[in-house]
């Protein structure tokens, strides 16, 4: 990084530090603005403050004890690092999936990206200053919250996914909380658009603000909910389709302009189409076993194998280098916040530095993931 | 025109805004005014680790072979036991479990030959010192008799 | 008592004297019942139960607050501007008080019925703005000079709006005097025949006492904390306890100017109520409008929020004046 010293005495740039900790960046994100005034000539994310070597930790544990560090590496997505995790095993160990299982699992990570996104939606709004969206939202999350505990015994770090199948099997009480929770989300969607989407107030807050061209997003590696704002209709599910997807209906929302309000209306359609998934599997769901048959400590060949699933913000993949232990010599996870978190350096100069908070919180960082 | 069409619309979004947040007023609130009313914990709930009392014999069956402790990511699970007679499987006399350490990633309780552990319900378990979270499920199990 | 102290001070000095009194009691228990008030409000707005604990439903819960806030320590940081840093809590409270003097509460519970009445409201009332600015400008901090400097071009930029709807009710009334702009609307109130004029009051009230969605000086805002930062204790509940009063002051005018002041709806004058009565219902009804729109936007970003008011603001209500006065015109 530059030198941050101004260069000369009649240097009308000065440089302000949005901390590691400030209320509103959601985690411990450094940002390094350069400014002119009130508007904002660089911008520099500097990240690492919470690293807590997950990575490194993989290396020294079975491909099983690693489990619990995928929940916790995205806390608000915990079960679709899991699925990715476990697919990612179960695809070098040649594991194979009862279908009951692959249907829990696609219904969980819709529970799950549903979740997310409602805590992005009450968290956004916080930073914008209504108060009142944050509790209406975290109020819809203690049902997938409560339907979630029922089956896998946790309401935010789940490790649920097992080699080969899923911890506990899904019984009826489960369907019948998730079919209430979907009827009841659907008749929220029409306060939330009367509250939020619809007041002049947010309109004028987010339209026009934080544009993310096409170019720029491709360029950065920007995936999910960024790169399909700015027109872009990448996501893995149908790009490189895993688990049942396939056999199942649903589109995926683009936004044209990338700004921040296109980044909003892509998550919320994002959310209703979650819904329809959630309907069609458990409409779906085969009887069966939960559980495959898969060795007790999983010891895959030796090679490298890729693995890439959607998560609530963009494509989340494992890399998995085995040298044929149960150890494994590398693993590396690519997280989507890393590259979506690049992409402001070209996002937030030209804009107001009262914008940044607006921006940042449109693009949906998750610093933990970053940092790992 | 534009400006005066704006300022209308604008204007009514607020005033819809506004009857959204009134109609919430009355209703019933969502929380649980703990610690003067506790809630239930679902039955697959994930508390620390305890031993299961078996009914036929009235006992825990942990042989300590200890599959927990080298399976556990965090290494807080210690074991000590002893045979019982001669030839016979050893008997857990020591189990302890550090849960201020415990992931509660249920591996321990995957693992075990003899399916004598499960999760408890517990979750009220701040405490002022480190080493009160290290819980004896020996002295749990026979204190649950 | 009464009659002792009258003879000793004589009739306006002995008035002035127990107003005084009076209103401060009132500033205090107004203070006590907004902030329990709002708490209550948003809490059940979000779905939840505010303070319960301390009393029944929480309602000594501001003494509490009242008392931890007495118990601090009154820190001076040391590169402050001593003078204007103590002064600023003492200037914000005096404006408030010397506001609540002309209020008509009821008939006959008015500390003084200045014919400029109106006028003295306005003009004690921009104390706060003056305040906010020793006190952002004393701290010595950057962040708090940017929030005060801030507050203060909002606080100018939205007077203008409010000076021009309050002249449409001059121009009606022909009087500043605040017990006759009350006499006038025995028929009918302000409000139900310009309405317009009452909700560009309530909007420029609610940008006047820095309340959401206008409140960038004073929120958790991006980067500054507001100029009350460096205050403690019992100074920063004098900030405290004047943005309550003033939400209370301009309610108040609101209230006399469009909404009847202590007249009771024509359809319900059999009723046995005392004017004083219903005057603190019309204020508190306001008072919960205020709250609940506070509750339910999101903030305006600052650019914005100067922009709304000189863009659209002023010239509505500079159309509103026109139009009002050749309809003024038209009827007297």
């Amino acid at each position: 990084m530059a030198n941050p010293l101004p260069e000369s005495a009649f240097e009308q740039t000065y440089y302000l530090n949005m901390g590691p900790q400030h209320p509103s960046t959601h985690g411990v994100l450094r940002l390094f603005l350069k400014l002119d005034g009130e508007y904002i000539l660089e911008a520099d994310p500097v990240v690492g403050y919470g690293h807590r070597g997950h990575e490194k930790m993989a290396e020294s544990h079975f491909y099983e004890q690693f489990l619990p560090n995928t929940s916790r590496m995205d806390y608000l997505s915990g079960l679709i690092y899991n699925h990715g995790y476990v697919a990612a095993v179960e695809k070098m160990a040649g594991i194979a999936v009862p279908p009951r299982v692959e249907y829990i699992r696609v219904i969980c990570a819709e529970l799950n990206r549903i979740s997310s996104h409602l805590l992005w939606f009450g968290t956004y709004l916080l930073d914008l200053g209504g108060i009142t969206p944050f509790l209406y939202a975290f109020d819809d999350r203690e049902h997938i919250m409560d339907a979630l505990d029922r089956i896998t015994g946790s309401r935010l770090t789940y490790n649920y996914c097992r080699f080969g199948g899923v911890a506990k099997d899904v019984d009826p009480e489960f369907a019948r909380a998730t079919r209430d929770f979907i009827k009841r989300l659907r008749s929220r969607f029409d306060d939330y658009h009367t509250l939020v989407t619809k007041n002049v107030i947010f309109i004028n807050r987010t339209r026009g603000v934080g544009v993310i061209d096409r170019d720029a997003a491709l360029r950065f590696g920007c995936t999910g909910p960024v790169l399909r704002a700015s027109g872009v209709p990448y996501d893995i599910r149908r790009a490189e389709p895993y688990s049942v997807y396939p056999a199942l209906n649903f589109d995926i929302p683009t936004g044209a302009a990338g700004d921040a309000m296109d980044r909003y209306m892509v998550r919320l359609r994002e959310m209703e189409q979650s819904l329809r998934i959630i309907e069609q599997a458990l409409d779906g769901l085969p009887e069966g076993p939960f559980k495959g048959r898969a060795p007790r400590k999983v010891r895959p060949p030796k090679g490298d194998y890729y693995f890439a699933v959607e998560s609530a913000r963009g494509a989340l993949g494992y890399y998995i280098v085995s040298d044929g232990t149960s150890y494994p010599y590398r693993l590396k996870v690519r997280v989507p916040s890393f590259g979506n978190l690049q992409v402001l350096t070209e996002a937030l100069p030209g804009t107001l530095v009262a914008d940044t908070v607006a921006i940042l919180g449109s693009v949906d960082i998750v610093v933990p993931e970053v940092d790992r | 025109m534009g400006l005066v069409r704006d300022v209308l619309v604008g204007s009514w979004s607020l005033i819809t805004g506004m009857a959204v947040t009134i109609r919430r007023y009355g209703r019933r609130n969502v929380t649980v005014q703990y610690p003067r009313k506790r809630l239930e914990m679902s039955p697959a709930y994930r508390g620390h680790i305890e031993l299961v009392r078996f009914e036929d014999s009235g006992r825990h069956n942990c042989v300590a072979c200890g599959t927990c402790v080298r399976f556990c990511p965090t290494n807080v699970i210690k074991v000590q036991g002893e045979k019982e007679q001669a030839r016979s499987k050893k008997r857990a006399t020591l189990y302890f479990i550090d849960f201020s350490h415990c992931s509660l990633c249920g591996l321990c309780v995957a693992n075990c030959p003899t399916k004598t552990l499960k999760f408890s319900n517990e979750y009220e378990l701040a405490h002022v010192c480190r080493w009160e979270g290290v819980v004896d499920l020996i002295r749990r199990v026979e204190a649950s008799a | 008592m009464w009659q002792t102290a009258v003879d000793i001070l004589g009739p306006d000095v002995a008035r002035l004297v127990a107003g005084a009194i009076g209103l401060v009691a009132l500033v205090q228990i107004n203070t006590l019942f907004l902030v329990w008030l709002e708490r209550k409000v948003s809490a059940h707005i979000q779905l939840r139960l505010g303070p319960m604990e301390v009393g029944p439903h929480g309602i000594l819960q501001t003494i509490a607050d009242g008392i931890k806030l007495l118990g601090k320590e009154l820190i001076t940081p040391r590169h402050v501007d001593r003078k204007l840093y103590v002064l600023a809590p003492i200037v914000v409270f005096t404006g408030v008080l010397s506001c609540l003097v002309v209020i008509p509460f009821s008939k006959e519970l008015q500390v003084r019925d200045l014919d400029v009445g109106v006028l003295l409201i306005f003009a004690f009332s921009t104390f706060n703005v003056l305040a906010i600015l020793m006190g952002g400008w004393s701290a010595n901090n950057k962040y708090s000079l940017l929030g005060a400097i801030r507050s203060v071009a909002q606080n100018i930029a939205y007077e203008i709006p409010l000076l021009l709807v309050v002249l449409n009710v001059m121009m009606w009334t022909n009087s500043l005097q605040m017990s006759i702009i009350v006499e006038t609307q025995s028929t009918i109130w302000n409000v139900f025949w310009m309405p317009v004029a009452a909700a560009i009051y309530l909007i420029c009230a609610t940008a006047e006492t820095n309340r959401a969605p206008f409140d960038i000086p004073e929120a958790e805002s991006e980067l500054v904390a507001g100029f009350h930062t460096e205050y403690s204790g019992m100074r920063f509940a004098m900030f405290f306890l004047a943005e309550y009063s003033n939400m209370f002051i301009v309610t108040a005018v609101a209230t006399t100017l469009f909404f009847g002041g202590w007249k009771s709806p024509l359809w319900l004058d059999f009723l046995p109520v005392p004017g004083v009565v219903w005057f603190f219902l019309k204020v508190y009804a306001l008072i919960f409008v205020i709250i609940w729109v506070r509750w339910t936007f999101p903030r305006l970003r600052f650019d914005q929020l100067m922009n709304f008011s000189w863009k659209v603001m002023i010239p509505v209500s500079l159309a509103h004046l026109v139009v009002y006065a050749g309809i003024i015109k038209i009827i007297g």
